[in-house]
């Protein structure tokens, strides 16, 4: 079977500027895929890319087995997508949104009330969109790119607008879409859910895919720390370098410590501190979390 | 078939939109000007102890009769100025919306040929306009009704009522041109300096020998703005008119189609 997302070499230079250069993805069918970047990173221009919305510079890319630039109408009948922001014709209530958008994907009749429902958006049904709050402007819009029941969803950043109660809602639902086989490809700026819904991350820096790790992978790259917190942090850093000659020794914030040697243990850094008088309030290794890796491979603090 | 079903999500867009009845108080108003004239004109001693006329209004009006015939000019001619800038604003509407709104990027990315959409946009346009138009003839008949000018004679109102049909259509190929400007800048401004430049560009060229190669004065030659009508006017007019609708529609297509939608 072919991958949901199959790119080649995908570039798109805007006059001298390079938003996205030379990046290969491949999405396979039924995983949850986490596009990560910072702001200009090259994410939405990849994803409008993917939609037929920007026309590559170079590459190619194939959508479920039909090439975009070949035979766009195909390749997108089912995709489900919500590009940067929530939009939705003010005029119209979300229903009449919906029933739009039911007929021009060639839905069936009660998909409108389904996705409605899906979305906690049935006491909403008869409002005009131009009085919804942003998170429920995020709901129509999910609500749009599910009602033809898709084989790929393409969301650039589905929890933007969500209140918590809302990004945790909506977690819920793309990780039982992913559980009835629905490929995602998703971008966000919630590290944190990206972190516990994603089967496979990328991670695009000045529009080139850095990375891209599975579940696995990932926990293998993920960088050990030891945390410290003493009552004389300078003094514990100048002793810790001197007598076991570690390098990497970060500030933090309370007299805390963080040592990012990996040759560095917990037990001859504890006796130091003890035989030198400094008093050791808290000692601990800890794993990197998603968001200082992407810091880290991005050129960010990590 | 998708077709009808973009027309209809088009029509549905437009139902829910003020900009619909806006148009129809301009029209009012058209109805309402030809009204008042035709009433000075019938009832001159009346206007001038009211004051509402002078010996330039005498001077102006002077062209028109105060019969079905000067009515009919002067609708058509109303119809015409004001249709040419009212269609106009129209188009940049159904066009500029799902730019200003943010839902361009939307609807681009439905799997769905886009030129379907400039074809019902622009079939919205013409539905609209024609309306409008009708209700322009309709509300002729009842001005001459209300102000008594008797029953008005079939061969007048099937002449008359051809020419603005015919200043209709006309007025409709140029608006292609005007969805194009809206798409490629993405907004309103950019298509409203446009209609006012050709405009400007229209009633600029009736005073030169070119007019009746000049699509914004072939419009308002055939509407009789510009003196008798058709005047001028010769095959290669029609030619030209027909030129600036293919123009328009395949641009509009072509940029839809190709252009970066970055919106």
């Amino acid at each position: 079977m072919t991958n949901a997302i199959s790119a080649h070499r995908l570039s798109k230079s805007y006059g001298k500027v390079k938003a996205v250069r030379n990046v290969d993805l491949e999405v396979r069918r039924g995983e949850i895929y986490g596009f990560l970047g910072r702001n200009g990173a090259g994410k939405t221009t990849t994803i409008r890319m993917l939609l037929g919305l920007i026309r590559p510079s170079s590459g190619e890319i194939a959508i479920l087995g039909e090439s975009i630039r070949e035979n766009r109408v195909a390749a997108l009948k089912k995709v489900g997508f919500l590009v940067e922001s929530a939009t939705a014709y003010p005029n119209l209530t979300v229903r009449e949104n919906l029933e739009m958008q039911r007929r021009l994907m060639e839905a069936p009749s009660g998909a409108v009330e389904r996705t409605a429902k899906l979305l906690g958006l049935e006491e909403y049904a008869d409002r005009k969109s131009v009085h919804l709050s942003l998170g429920n402007k995020q709901r129509l819009s999910l609500a749009r790119a599910l009602i033809h029941s898709p084989e790929l969803l393409l969301l650039d950043e589905p929890a933007n607008g969500l209140d918590p109660a809302g990004i945790v809602e909506i977690r819920g639902l793309l990780k039982s879409l992913a559980g009835e086989g629905i490929t995602i490809f998703m971008s966000s700026h919630i590290l944190a859910e990206v972190d516990q819904l994603a089967d496979r991350i990328g991670i695009i820096h000045e529009g080139i895919l850095k990375e891209e790790l599975d579940r696995t992978e990932l926990g293998e790259r993920r960088r050990l720390y030891i945390e410290l917190r003493v009552d004389r942090p300078d003094r514990a850093a100048i002793l810790l370098k001197e007598r076991l000659g570690l390098k990497d020794i970060a500030r933090l914030g309370g007299n805390g410590l963080r040592i990012g040697d990996e040759k560095a243990e917990c037990a001859p850094i504890a006796r130091e501190l003890v035989m030198a008088g400094i008093g050791l309030d808290r000692l601990l290794p800890v794993e990197e979390n998603l968001e200082e890796h992407f810091m880290r491979m991005t050129g960010g603090r990590g | 078939m998708i077709f009808p079903k973009v027309l209809g999500a088009e029509l549905l867009k437009l139902r829910r939109s003020r900009m619909i009845w806006l148009s129809f108080l301009f029209y009012l108003f058209f109805g309402s000007m030809a009204y008042f004239v035709l009433w000075m004109l019938r009832n001159p001693e009346a206007a001038r102890n009211l004051g509402l006329i002078g010996k330039k209004a005498t001077f102006a009006m002077s062209g028109l009769s105060p019969d079905w015939s000067g009515l009919f000019t002067l609708v058509t001619e109303l119809g015409v100025a004001g249709g040419m800038i009212i269609l106009s604003i129209v188009v940049i509407f159904l066009f500029g919306r799902e730019y200003t709104e943010g839902t361009a990027k939307n609807m681009l990315a439905l799997p769905i040929p886009r030129g379907y959409f400039v074809a019902a946009k622009l079939c919205v346009a013409a539905l609209w306009y024609a309306v409008l138009t009708a209700f322009l003839l309709a509300e002729c008949l009842l001005i001459g009704r209300l102000l008594d000018l008797g029953a008005p004679p079939a061969g007048l109102v099937a002449r008359e009522g051809g020419h603005i049909l015919v200043a209709a259509a006309l007025i409709l190929s140029l608006q292609p041109l005007v969805a194009l400007v809206t798409a490629l800048s993405g907004g309103y401004i950019a298509p409203f300096g446009y209609t006012i430049a050709t405009l400007l560009i229209g009633n600029l060229m009736i005073h030169t020998g070119w007019a009746r190669w000049c699509p914004w004065s072939i419009v308002a030659l055939l509407g009789g703005i510009a003196g008798s009508r058709q005047e001028g006017v010769v095959l290669g007019s029609c030619l030209v008119m027909a030129g600036t609708f293919a123009i328009g529609v395949v641009g509009t297509i072509t940029h839809l189609s190709f252009a970066d939608n970055c919106q």
